[in-house]
Order: C-alpha cells, then sequence, then structure tokens
C-alpha cells in the first residue's frame, strides 16, 4: 500500500505546484517533511520511494535527501527528540558539557532512544541559534543558553508531563 | 578561438574548452580526481585549482573554460600549496592500504601523493573505520574507505548507464559512497565505473588480485563481441602458474575513441576476454584424431583437391563475419585460384542478440559489414548461409569449408552425411569435431594482427596481443597453406600485405596505412 493517503497526495500536488515545471525535485525536501510528519516521525524505504516515485526522481537522489539532513530520521524517534549541536561555536560556549549531561541523564548515545520510548538522542551540526549557544532542539523548541544544570532540568520536566 | 597562455606558453583553443582539456594540448596535466571528459563537470575535488590572472582566488581548471588573453599558472607556490593542502584533507582518513590494494600502481592518488603531497599525516585522532570488500554487483567490489568521493561513479550511473544505482550518502567525513536502498550494480555497463574510479575505492570482481598492473603489457586493439567494436585495450602476462607456459589476457578495458565508443564498454564484452582460454581448438583433427597439421592437410589435398578440380561448382566456402577482412580476402582469393564461385560468409547464419540503442549491437561479429564490403554476401549464383546448407544437405556439394560457423550438430551430421569432404576451422573446438572430415584450430582475435570495419563502417586495427595457442593459426595462414597443399599456391603475404591488397581500388580506404602511428597509448582520462 503506498504511504500516500488521498490527503497527503493533495498536499504533496500543491507543494509541488510552488516550482517551475521540470524543476519538481526541488520539492523533495517539503514532501519528506510533510510526509514524516504524518507518518510517525520517521521514514522508511516505503516512504522515500514513494516520493521519489511520485517526483519522477530517482531513490538514490532521495536518499541522498534523508542521509544528508539530521532532520529526517530512518528510524524511529523517541517521543521527545533532543538535537544537540556540536558545531564550532556551541563548542567554545561549553556544548560538550551540556552532550555529556544529556547523555548521562537519558543514558543513551548519538541515535539511540531511551528504553521507554520516551527521548531520542542526536548531536548535529549548526542549529543557526549560535548566539545563544550552547544549544539543542526538542522537537520545534530550540533551548538556549544552556548549561548541564539546565539541559538536565528541562529533560526533568519534560519527563514529567509524560506526553508531548 | 581564444588565445591564452598556461605557464607562459600560449595554447588556441576552442571557445568552451576548459583549463584541464586547454592544458593537455600543451602536455601539462592539471591534477584533478573528479574531472572525466565523459562526465558532466561536478567541481568538488578542489584538485585542479589554478592560478587564473585578475582572478583574487585560486580557480579550479576543470570549471573553467578558457577566455581570450587569459594568463594561467599552474606551478606558482600558491598552487602548489593548494594542492598539497587538498591531498592532505583527501587521506585524512584514507586507510593507506596500498599494499594489498589492487589499485596500487595506477592509482591517482598514489601518484598525486608523490607529485604533489609527500607528507607525513598531521592527523592525531584515529581514522574513520567504514566498510571494506563489498560486493555491490556481480563485477564490482566496493571499499568505502578507500573513496574519495570525487562522485565519477555516481555520475556514470546517472548520465551514461543512467540506472541510477549509486549515490553519496550520509554527510561529512562519515559521507560515503553506497547503493541506494534495494539496488545493485547490474547493469550492462556496470564495469566502467571501475576504470572511472581514481582509487582503490571500486575493483573488478573478475580482476582482483590476479596481477599487479605493472606487471602487465597493454595492446591497443578493437573489442570482437560485436558490430560497434570497441576500442580497447587489452593486458596480457605471463602467468607462472598457468600450464600454457605462455602469455594470456588478464583484462580488458575500454580506450577513449570519441567516434566509437567514447569511453566505455559493455559487461559482455569486458569480460570476453576469457573466450582466449575456454574451449579452445588447439590440434588438427582427421576424422576427429589428433594429427600433425601437414599429416591433416595433405589427407585433405588427397581427398579435396580431385572432387574440386572436377568439379569446382560442387565446392563450397562458408565464411564468417567473425574473420578479419584479411582473413576473409585470403580464402576469397583462395576460391578465385581453385575456380569455386561459392564463397559466401553467411550472414543468415550469424549469432545475433538484442541492440540496446548505445553500444551494444544487436550483430554479435565483429565484421558482418567488412565481409559484406568485400562481396562476400549473397549474390546472383552464390548462395546465402541457410540456402547453401539446404542445398548441400540435399548433395549439391561434394567439399564443403566451414569456417567459424556453430552450426547444429543436427545440421552439420546432415552436412557430413550429403558431402564427400566436409573441412572445418573453429577458435573454439567443436563438440562434433569428429564429424568433420579435417578439422583445423583458427588463431584467436587476440592472437592475431588484422582489421575488422564496425557497423559504422570503420576499418579498425585488430592488434595481436598473445601467441596463437596450440598448433591453431589465422585463418589467412590456413588460406595459405591451404592452397600450397591443394596446388594453388598463394602468395605468402602478411596480414599488412593482405590488407594492402584488398584496399587497393577502394578509393574511399586511399591511402589507408596498416600500422597507424604506433599503436596509440590510452590516453588517461
Ligand atoms: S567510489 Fe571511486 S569513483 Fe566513486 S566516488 Fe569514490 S573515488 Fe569516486
Ligand atoms: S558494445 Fe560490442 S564491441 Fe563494444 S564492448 Fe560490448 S561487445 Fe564489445
Ligand atoms: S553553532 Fe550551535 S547553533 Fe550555531
Ligand atoms: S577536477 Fe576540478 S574540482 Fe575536481
Amino acid at each position: 500500500m503506498s504511504p500516500i493517503t488521498p490527503e497527503l497526495k493533495a498536499r504533496f500536488e500543491k507543494i509541488v505546484a510552488r516550482y517551475p515545471k521540470g524543476q519538481e525535485q526541488s520539492a523533495v525536501i517539503p514532501l519528506l517533511h510533510a510526509l514524516q510528519e504524518s507518518g510517525g516521525g520517521h521514514l522508511t524505504t516505503e516512504h522515500q520511494q514513494a516520493v521519489a516515485d511520485f517526483l519522477g526522481v530517482p531513490m538514490s537522489k532521495v536518499h541522498e535527501v534523508t542521509t544528508f539532513y539530521t532532520m529526517f530520521s530512518l528510524k524511529p524517534r523517541g517521543r521527545h527528540h533532543i538535537s544537540v549541536c556540536r558545531t564550532l561555536p556551541c563548542a567554545l560556549c561549553g556544548c560538550g558539557d551540556v552532550a555529556k549531561a544529556v547523555r548521562e541523564r537519558l543514558g543513551v548515545g548519538p541515535g539511540e532512544v531511551t528504553a521507554d520510548g520516551m527521548f531520542s538522542y542526536e548531536e548535529v551540526e549548526c542549529l543557526a541559534q549560535c548566539h545563544l549557544g550552547p544549544v539543542f532542539q526538542i522537537g520545534d523548541t530550540v533551548y538556549g543558553d544552556l548549561t548541564a544544570d539546565k539541559a538536565k532540568a528541562v529533560i526533568d520536566g519534560l519527563a514529567k508531563q509524560g506526553g508531548r | 578561438m581564444p588565445k591564452l597562455s598556461i605557464d607562459g606558453r600560449e595554447v588556441e583553443v576552442p571557445a568552451g574548452t576548459n583549463l584541464i582539456e586547454a592544458a593537455r594540448l600543451l602536455d601539462l596535466e592539471i591534477p584533478h580526481f573528479c574531472y572525466h571528459p565523459g562526465l558532466s563537470v561536478a567541481g568538488n575535488c578542489r584538485m585542479c585549482l589554478v592560478e587564473v590572472e585578475k582572478a583574487p582566488k585560486l580557480q579550479i581548471a576543470c570549471n573553467t573554460a578558457v577566455a581570450e588573453g587569459m594568463v594561467v599558472r599552474t606551478d606558482s607556490d600558491k598552487v602548489k600549496k593548494a594542492r598539497a593542502g587538498v591531498m592532505e584533507f583527501l587521506l585524512l582518513n584514507h586507510p593507506i592500504d596500498c599494499p594489498i590494494c589492487d589499485c596500487a600502481g595506477e592509482c591517482y592518488l598514489q601518484d598525486y601523493y608523490m607529485e604533489h603531497d609527500l607528507k607525513a599525516s598531521r592527523l592525531e585522532e584515529g581514522k574513520n573505520k567504514k566498510e571494506k570488500a563489498q560486493p555491490i554487483g556481480p563485477h564490482v567490489m566496493l571499499d568505502k574507505e578507500r573513496c574519495v568521493l570525487c562522485s565519477r561513479c555516481v555520475r556514470f550511473t546517472d548520465e551514461v548507464s543512467k540506472t541510477h544505482e549509486l549515490g553519496i550518502f550520509g554527510r561529512g567525513s562519515t559521507e560515503e559512497i553506497a547503493l541506494a536502498p534495494g539496488k545493485t550494480l547490474d547493469n550492462p555497463y556496470s564495469g566502467c565505473v571501475v576504470d572511472l574510479c581514481p582509487v582503490g575505492a571500486l575493483t573488478d570482481r573478475d580482476f582482483r588480485f590476479k596481477s599487479r598492473p605493472w606487471f602487465l603489457k597493454e595492446t591497443a586493439t578493437i573489442c570482437g563481441g560485436c558490430a560497434m567494436g570497441c576500442s580497447v585495450v587489452l593486458d596480457t602476462n605471463t602467468n607462472p602458474y598457468n600450464k600454457v607456459g605462455q602469455d594470456r589476457a588478464y583484462r580488458l578495458f575500454p580506450r577513449e575513441n570519441r567516434e566509437v565508443n567514447g569511453w566505455w564498454m559493455c559487461d559482455e564484452g569486458r569480460y570476453s576476454h576469457h573466450s582466449v582460454d575456454r574451449g579452445r581448438s588447439q590440434g588438427p583433427r582427421l576424422r576427429g584424431k589428433g594429427v600433425p597439421a601437414d599429416f591433416a592437410l595433405a589427407r585433405l589435398a588427397a581427398e579435396a583437391a580431385p572432387l574440386v578440380k572436377a568439379h569446382p561448382g560442387r565446392a563450397a566456402f562458408l565464411l564468417s563475419p567473425r574473420l578479419t577482412n584479411e582473413s576473409l580476402f585470403a580464402f576469397r582469393r583462395l576460391a578465385e585460384s581453385l575456380g569455386v564461385a561459392q564463397v559466401e560468409f553467411g550472414d543468415d547464419l550469424k549469432a545475433e542478440g538484442r541492440a540496446d540503442g548505445f553500444l551494444i549491437q544487436a550483430d554479435r561479429n565483429p565484421n558482418s559489414r567488412g565481409a559484406r564490403e568485400l562481396g562476400l554476401g549473397p549474390r546472383p549464383g552464390v548462395l546465402g548461409g541457410r540456402d547453401l546448407l539446404k542445398a548441400a544437405q540435399g548433395g549439391a556439394f561434394d567439399v564443403v569449408f566451414v569456417l567459424e560457423h556453430a552450426l547444429d550438430p543436427a545440421a552439420l551430421k546432415a552436412l557430413a552425411a550429403a558431402t564427400k569432404v566436409l573441412a572445418g576451422f573453429h577458435v573454439q573446438e567443436p563438440v562434433e569435431a569428429g564429424i568433420y572430415t579435417v578439422h583445423l584450430p583458427l588463431a584467436h582475435a587476440f592472437e592475431q594482427d588484422g582489421t575488422f570495419t564496425n557497423v559504422q563502417g570503420r576499418v579498425q586495427r585488430n592488434r595481436k596481443a598473445l601467441e596463437p595457442l596450440g598448433d591453431s593459426l589465422p585463418a589467412y595462414a590456413w588460406a595459405q597453406r591451404l592452397g600450397a597443399a591443394l596446388g594453388v599456391p598463394q602468395a605468402p603475404d602478411g596480414p599488412e600485405a593482405l590488407f594492402r591488397a584488398w584496399t587497393q581500388g577502394r578509393p574511399e580506404l586511399a591511402g589507408a596505412v596498416f600500422e597507424p602511428l604506433a599503436a596509440a597509448a590510452p590516453a588517461a582520462a
């Protein structure tokens, strides 16, 4: 069964229409985002193939995109996905300590999910919030000026809330 | 045409030429990994940086078109420093496992390291580990650690084979070449990615660990796998372990020829070099029994000569589109001196496959066009291959000579039953060799000089790279020995004299020479 539901198909068509004719390939990223959002937070091979087929581009080109951008995940993530920036400006501000604190609090390493499925952890390149470094992003929210303690507090708060 | 200067030397080239190609005309090599004349420009390796006057920064030569009055330096300190810097980055995570790498000796990284780098690594952290020796298709092995991510192989599968099996996945220092999910590198031209790979990341499963390239002898020749006649290089070497005790074929790879095959060849052609050792007919046979050549020829003459002399109309030659122009000509001349009119090349009996609209031709023979142009096709008074067989099976001929045709055993039996003398000449020993009155072994195309005329009508030079196996001989040589035995001595012409003879009176071939310059060395791309 195609992972593209009729609603998703209508959305896809609207997205593709934003791009000039013959350059449909440009829609790869927004389509993948749409599919990832609606498809449970990660992209399977079938998802990627469906986007490739929809746009008429080779699967290899879609897979190059999904493996390049950390925003796309090829395996299930936790309910809260934590992306810690590890690029130079944040590193100078001490993101190493933050990352270490998060890893210890969660007990997982990069690309892993906690046993209860609540959190997943990842180290990413610059999140374009260098003025707030060290930063991490959870879902759509960026948390800045972090310290090891602040980072743990954020996670504790989310853990207490349970859901999203 | 814009005129520019490179390292102080002037050169004039067509507008649009890039600096790598312009420098090549001056015999200057601008080092490069990702640029390849047969692929789109990617500009990602940065090895080709050069200094262009008035440009504030170094420019990549592969993506800089020539301009009138341009002043280019490829040898300044700035350029040298940039190259060394690029090399350092490329080697950062490289495993430097040249001693166990099949590419050693023909690797751009090795050559450029010696020429442009020569420094020890300053990396203090450990190197990234990636997968090694992964088969990614029937013919190709991938070593991800050795890859310099030039993307040549990806562009080949996108632009030439259009099969899109490969991609560059991931990001940063863990980025790697891999198969797209669900794919294997299994297309009719897959072996070309090995030629394209500037390093040892992609190696040929057929050739791997068979020989170090510096032991191999190169011969510039033609692939005989189909009517396209791709320009190729055949690598040969003595193998101390083979039982034959003489040079054998190791590999075939394409030679640049923009008029025919570009830089490519098909896998079927590439691995066809094994045919030189597969099921070869090596010794003359008399009714299936191995005998010396002179004895076989004498017996053949004793049985056939009186019959041919009495009724030349009851003798026939079935030639083949697998023979060189020179051999076809020699047999035509022999038939003429015997007064035999029925000489034809069996166009309708030959092996056919499917054409792919790119290189592979339906006609799987190298010289159908040559045979046709030599006037050996069916013509008034001369039967085509199938008709000839039918007539012969009906008893129309006393003596039939069959060269290089894999006839099915039933047809062959019927033929033998209806004729008095049936002589066969093949490269590969026919299963029914005993059916022939006399069977004589033919040399493989790799074992003889000559020409083939490809489907476009290009007369192309086939070059001898190996000595004929056993007692096999090129067909033209058998024609001469046969002539002597049958009492019609032939001129003892070698392939060059035969070439001159058959091209005479062909105005479109006026001035053609058999040995054009030296066999062109394969161009480094
Ligand atoms: S495998 Fe070879 S050809 Fe392909 S990107 Fe790597 S170095 Fe280039
Ligand atoms: S296309 Fe024909 S001539 Fe070219 S390599 Fe293949 S078989 Fe040989
Ligand atoms: S370096 Fe961390 S947000 Fe830019
Ligand atoms: S050859 Fe010019 S950038 Fe690679």
